[in-house]
């Protein structure tokens, strides 16, 4: 059984070599190390989106703003330049009367901006003037469940090292797995394979490996050109692994369901879209989408960036290699009952 | 060049597709596209910080605390430890002998607990200073304008990638050759497949741009746009199914044509404005200008015609250099 199972991968290695899916995977790896290193900056240069024209005889507000965060306002003197500079749709204007200090504040919005955002402005500005006006913010203590953790962010250009992994090395397989099937489909191997001994589970264990081995070499080459190699690479490995393993299994599952890659390609370009949807949610934190957390990429993101830029939260990478095997229990299965259906029964 | 048979061409590939359900594809993809772009756009616009209260907390309470940030409403205080410690940052709210305490897991960024705070501070307290609201009453937000942007770029991805795997298939199939007995030029032959790969682009830009609700924008300002880019987008695709002899190097050859697509529009967001210019010789990064200046910017015609001469004069370029090797490559008699 470890033979037939060594020549199935074997064979899927030889073809991905051939079609120079390797050189490419090496090569995609080396061009995003490149961006991430030299092209995508370490932090972010914002245009100010604060207009502020402050009316009172102390100018505190505009004062504090010039000093604290010269990048993020823009001060203005006059009701003219006012409104000129509201005229770029990302401003939010700030207006601030009062005889000596502050005494009324009005924000200006575009219209489009949520009831959220819009409050959380005002709550911002009412929590700044109390600061300036009593010297003390107000505060409440916390409470910290895991003392002792929480590492230092990390820059804008590696925080996108785990996004890459996730979308480059773990993500990979699941159109080339497709690919693969059309091709033995269009060749009648499947159909050859049936009748030897290999079973089922086999031949999308070994494909999915192969595709595993391809999503190793890119995640390693990517980690090593731009994290360096003191990295948590047992974990790194581990997640892409069993993320590739499992995205691998379900884009089968869905291409058993088609003729052709012309006929799976949509579907599976929309799927795609869904499982990046995390993605989305790693750079915006407060954001909140009903069920993402199902998704196989969610605990995934979260694992790699909890093992490229530790917080001291080891449970995050347990949650997420236990919600990968859990959903690797469903796939396997699914995967195998449904290449039974689809290409066994339908004699495909 | 016969336009009869390069329509015979594009009703051919066609029917194809509807045979392969290509087309219905097609027609289910927009509505999936922005039903995905409702749920973001409002998501991202609104992203604040997810507080976790418990009941006692009160419901007038929980419901101010509502109109600043995502409040989820768990069981009690071991419920809400649970919900702390899940993956996402999530702040939470507890009344202990009388005052407010906020409840975190120890790894949340720099802002998270601060804006709990700023916003408890708010939902609690009287204001220091009386704050009012104006509104100019604009409705399209950038936000949308960027997801807008990036569908529209997806959709010439998908034309890059339906045109090539539909020469592959050719090739695959021997159609390719069978072509040759017929009274058809290599020209007339790509001509059908680009033809038909614009008229999926617009139908696919368009239909997820009305049905996402992105705007306002001027549709000819698009129409522009998108033939613009849609150069650029027929040329990597040709490319990708004259190298390719088989799907499964269609599939490598993707990968790159579609990376060159997508990674410059995500690049020249990030990019500082003084290395831009690295980003001026790819006929993306003008698309993605354009489209920007007509979905985001509401940018001018002159500016627009701009982007869009640049980007079409690159691709031209790009499609004379190429016309030697794809002609080579895309010959019908083999």
């Amino acid at each position: 059984m470890l033979r037939r199972f060594s020549a199935l991968v074997a064979r899927d290695i030889k073809l991905v070599v051939r079609n120079h899916h390797l050189t490419i995977v090496v090569a995609v790896a080396v061009l995003y190390a490149l961006l991430v290193r030299f092209l995508i900056p370490a932090e972010l240069a914002f245009e100010p989106n604060l207009v502020i024209w402050d009316r009172t005889a102390t100018r505190a507000i505009a004062t504090w703003y010039r000093e604290t965060e010269p990048g993020r306002a823009k001060v203005v003197d006059s009701e003219a330049a006012y409104e000129e500079a509201l005229r770029e749709a990302n401003r939010i204007g700030v207006k601030v009367t009062g005889d000596r200090l502050p005494e009324e504040l009005e924000l200006t919005f575009q219209g489009f901006e949520g009831m959220r955002s819009r409050r959380l402005l005002e709550a911002i500005f009412s929590f700044q003037v109390t600061a300036m006006l009593r010297g003390v913010p107000p505060g409440f203590p916390a409470t910290v469940l895991r003392p002792g953790e929480g590492g230092e962010q990390p820059a804008l250009n590696l925080s996108l090292v785990p996004v890459l992994v996730l979308f480059e090395a773990a993500m990979l397989g699941m159109l080339l797995s497709a690919v693969l099937l059309f091709g033995e489909k269009d060749e009648q191997t499947l159909r050859a394979y049936r009748v030897s001994p290999g079973g089922i589970a086999e031949y999308l264990l070994a494909r999915s490996l192969t595709m595993s081995i391809l999503a190793l070499i890119s995640a390693a080459v990517l980690t090593l050109l731009t994290v360096g190699p003191a990295a948590n690479w047992p974990v790194i490995l581990a997640v892409v692994f069993l993320g590739s393993m499992t995205l691998t299994l379900a884009a089968m599952v869905l291409a058993s369901l088609f003729r052709n890659v012309g006929q799976f390609y949509l579907p599976y370009f929309l799927i795609t879209l869904v499982l990046m949807l995390p993605m989305v949610v790693y750079f915006q934190p407060g954001m909140r989408l009903p069920l993402i957390d199902l998704l196989p990429t969610y605990p995934l993101v979260y694992a790699l960036r909890e093992a490229y830029f530790p917080t001291g939260s080891p449970g995050v990478m347990t949650g997420a290699v236990l919600q990968l095997l859990a959903t690797l229990a469903v796939v396997l299965p699914l995967a195998i009952l449904t290449f039974r259906r689809q290409l066994v029964v339908k004699d495909v | 060049m016969k336009s009869r048979r390069v329509w015979s061409m594009i009703k051919r590939d066609f029917a194809s597709s509807l045979r392969d359900t290509i087309t219905l594809w097609i027609l289910v993809f927009p509505p999936l596209l922005a039903l995905l772009a409702r749920l973001l756009v409002p998501a991202v616009g609104g992203a604040t910080v997810t507080l976790v209260a418990t009941p006692d907390l009160g419901e007038a309470l929980i419901g101010r605390l509502a109109e600043y940030a995502a409040v989820e409403v768990v069981a009690g205080r071991e419920a809400l430890n649970r919900r702390v410690l899940r993956l996402d940052p999530a702040v939470g709210v507890a009344r202990e002998d009388g005052a407010y305490r906020l409840i975190l897991e120890g790894n949340e960024g720099d802002q998270t607990e601060s804006v709990a705070a700023i916003i408890l501070a708010d939902a609690v307290g009287p204001r220091a200073i009386a704050i009012r609201s104006r509104d100019l009453g604009r409705t399209g937000s950038p936000v949308a304008g960027f997801v807008a942007v990036m569908f529209a770029m997806m959709s010439l991805v998908l034309a890059v990638s339906l045109i090539s795997l539909n020469i592959v298939e050719d090739k695959e199939t021997g159609s390719i050759t069978s072509l040759a007995a017929a009274p058809l030029t290599r020209w007339e032959y790509l001509a059908g497949k680009g033809l038909l790969g614009l008229a999926i682009t617009l139908l696919m830009v368009f239909a997820a741009l009305y049905l996402m609700g992105a705007g306002p924008f001027d549709p000819v300002k698009v129409l522009v746009v998108t033939l613009g880019g849609f150069v650029s987008a027929a040329l990597v695709g040709f490319y990708v199914g004259a190298i390719s002899d088989n799907q499964i190097a269609a599939i490598a050859g993707l990968k790159v044509g579609n990376l060159l697509f997508m990674m410059v529009p995500l690049i020249t967001l990030v990019l500082p404005d003084r290395l831009e210019f690295i980003l001026y010789p790819a006929p993306t990064y003008w698309t993605f200008l354009a489209y920007r200046g007509a979905l985001v910017d509401a940018a001018g015609w002159p500016q627009l015609l701009r982007w869009s001469g640049i980007n079409l004069a690159l691709s031209l370029i790009l499609v004379a250099l190429s016309a030697r090797f794809l002609g080579r490559r895309l010959s019908l008699r083999g």
